[in-house]
């Protein structure tokens, strides 16, 4: 018999193992911070009790979720990358592209939930809503396909896409702004992320030589398209009331099992119909990809409720106990600093740079500038809250400005990277526990809004800011 | 003068890179590829793929046997690894031999499975792109489109390269133009292994 990778030890095989110890090395600072911070509120056990059982059931989810995207997910997104790459017509390519972006979108539950609430102060159907950003996602994938096709500078097509933003910006107010990078952190959930950032990788893939430049840039376009959809509807639609919607009557699980069914049925059925028609891959491949998918449901689903139900209300308690503390910055600092590292996104595009890039940006100094941008978001969000008339905009523009001149000097992988991260760090963990906590602090659920656009925005900063040294390095 | 390959798990790599600079190891370099066990349950629920980190060094006639200690000692403690060398001028003597199959994207893992039913064990499989007289490689649109490929590595006892490589050149139709190759080369040195029997 032949060389053995393991030693003479006989080696039992845990299943998932090494995944749930990566994923506990997120949550558990978490959990010490909490049980720290419960020391100056005293949370009433009964959430403590959620919030431990939560945090149990996301080192679990999370871990499995994240095998079943490596091997599934992430695979499907690759195929199908390298499927239309080989495309001889480009509006073949713009027209699977905007299919793509539309239907994985649609079927967002967040958009859904989102589209709800801004209905009345934009006086559509939430339907139509839904539709027209879910169009925008479309129409921005196709054009960062487009882009890599074409070999169009991703700085440069950033530059004119924020342009537009800023300048429709101008001509809508406040709420518009909120609405509009609200929907962009709506679009780009815990599934669409890996498999946007899977779909660029598999057409860059094929480009040779220049395809380490190319490989990120899809999510951060992809977000855009909800931020300009919205923007373009506030502008042609009537002033009114955001409502916000009580709290739907599902039970958790029944919540989960809603979401993450909808995350996971598009990209499913899309990837059967066109393996049945195109790919026709292996039946060992198979397999593997529909247990993938099958432990990406199982894991997003678990990760989904404990999310939910040990989270969320916590953190809102939490933020209205420490509402009046002197450290209050600095709580949300270190609570932004930890939250992120449990986005599930975030591990996958942090593992994506690395096996791309061969180990030359590790997936440590991802990690570490996307959690000290998070951090600062979240200190902004709570000096936003506290300083009357800081608007949106005064930090948004500045901050993505910066960025965006940055984006001239740095390498074009950062470019790509910087982007992709805005939409990855604002997932369901964000949405629940940041968004929470800062809806506790405000002692309303509308003091929230504006949160997810820093959390989108400061870490596209801190990447650029990232890629500025290894330039300065070399 | 040798070189020197290090099969490692991810994120090992950069300490093993310097215990090499230490003893004057030259072009040291390190890529990663993807590891994949015999486990008959982790097979079946596909998820037997580990991710694994290769370290390449030339190294002095001289120092090899001496790192090679040094470095086994480390891979006791590292578990699941492997470290061999072939010596690029003279003989090599022992008895393993390191095969390479570069085939399509995707067909790696078939020739995996086709060696270990012959009696292989570990394999790691390297993602590359290639080109050749017989690969068309096709520009479209400005963007030049190069085939993927997988490289899979294999430490496999001498008496039973000659079979495996004729079952993977057989079963994978090697002998049509542009499916792939299969070669190997002899080894000199090797760590980290258990002694195998039939």
């Amino acid at each position: 018999m032949i060389a053995l990778f393991f030693k003479k030890r006989k080696r039992v095989d845990f299943i998932f193992l090494n995944e749930i110890k990566e994923t506990s090395k997120s949550v558990i600072p978490i959990a010490i911070l909490v049980v720290i911070l419960n020391f100056f509120v005293g949370v009433e056990s009964r959430l403590l009790i959620n919030f431990f059982l939560g945090c149990a059931g996301v080192i679990l989810g999370l871990g499995v979720f994240l095998t079943g995207v490596e091997i599934s997910i992430s695979q499907i997104g690759t195929m199908m990358g390298e499927f239309l790459a080989r495309f001889d017509k480009i509006i073949k390519v713009i027209i699977f592209g905007v299919f793509i972006g539309f239907t994985i979108s649609i079927a967002e539950p967040d958009l859904l939930i989102l589209a709800n609430e801004v209905s009345g102060a934009i006086g559509m159907k939430s339907q139509l809503i839904v539709m027209i950003i879910s169009l925008g996602v479309g129409i921005m994938i196709s054009l960062g396909l487009y882009r890599i096709f074409k070999d169009i500078r991703l700085s440069n097509m950033i530059f004119v896409v924020y342009g537009i933003v800023f300048v429709l910006m101008i001509f809508t107010d406040e709420v518009g702004h909120a609405i509009a990078f609200d929907a962009s952190g709506a679009t780009t959930g815990a599934m669409t992320t890996p498999f946007i950032i899977a779909l660029g990788l598999g057409v860059a893939s094929l480009k040779g030589d220049k395809s380490e430049d190319d490989s990120f840039g899809l999510v951060g376009l992809a977000s855009t398209g909800p931020i300009l959809a919205g923007l373009i509807m506030n502008l042609f639609s009537k002033v009114g009331e955001i409502t916000i919607l009580e709290e739907a009557s599902h039970s958790l699980l029944m919540s989960g099992l809603i979401n993450s069914t909808f995350a996971i049925l598009p990209i499913a059925l899309v990837f059967y119909i066109m393996n049945f028609l195109y790919f026709k891959i292996e039946k060992d491949e198979l397999k593997s990809i529909t247990l993938g998918l099958i432990y990406t449901y199982l894991g997003l689903l678990l990760f989904l409720t404990s999310v939910e139900g040990g989270f969320m209300d916590f953190a809102r308690v939490l933020g209205e106990g420490l509402a009046s503390s002197k450290f209050l910055p600095l709580i949300g600092f270190v609570l932004g600093l930890l939250v992120v590292l449990a986005e599930p996104a975030v591990s996958v595009l942090a593992e994506q740079v690395e096996d791309v890039t061969g180990g030359s940006i590790p997936r440590k100094n991802i990690l570490t500038a996307l959690s000290i941008g998070v951090a600062f978001a979240v200190m902004l969000a709570i000096f936003r809250i506290r300083i009357e008339g800081f608007a949106l905009w005064m930090l948004v523009v500045p901050g993505f400005l910066i960025s965006l001149i940055l984006s001239r000097r740095v390498d074009q992988i950062f470019v790509g990277i910087a982007f992709d991260s805005g939409g990855v760090a604002s997932g369901p963990m964000t949405a629940t526990f940041i968004l929470g906590f800062c809806q506790g602090v405000a002692g309303n659920i509308a003091g929230g809004f504006g949160v997810i656009s820093f959390v989108a925005m400061m870490p596209v900063l801190t990447i650029m800011i990232m890629g500025n040294l290894y330039k300065g390095a070399k | 003068m040798q070189l020197l390959r290090i099969i490692l798990p991810r994120g090992k790599g950069s300490k093993f890179m310097n215990i090499l600079k230490d003893h004057g190891a030259t072009s040291i370099g390190c890529f990663y590829g993807e590891g994949s066990a015999p486990s008959q349950i982790l097979n079946t629920l596909a998820i037997d793929k580990t991710k694994k980190e290769i370290v390449t060094a030339l190294i002095e006639e001289e120092t090899v046997r001496k790192v090679i200690d040094r470095v086994s000692e480390k891979l006791k403690a590292v578990n699941s690894a492997v470290a061999f060398s072939t010596s690029l001028e003279g003989e090599n003597n022992m008895d393993y031999v390191c095969l390479y199959v570069i085939v399509d994207r995707h067909q790696g893992q078939k020739a995996i499975h086709i060696a270990q039913e012959h009696g292989a064990r570990g394999a790691t499989v390297i993602h590359g792109r290639g080109s050749g007289e017989e690969i068309k490689s096709r520009v479209f649109l400005s963007m030049n489109i190069e085939p993927e490929k997988d490289l899979v590595i294999m430490l496999i006892k001498k008496d039973l390269v000659e079979k495996i490589q004729k079952e993977i050149y057989e079963q994978m139709d090697l002998e049509s133009q542009g499916k792939g190759i299969i070669y190997s080369l002899p080894v000199n040195h090797v760590a980290g292994l258990v002694e195998q029997n039939n």
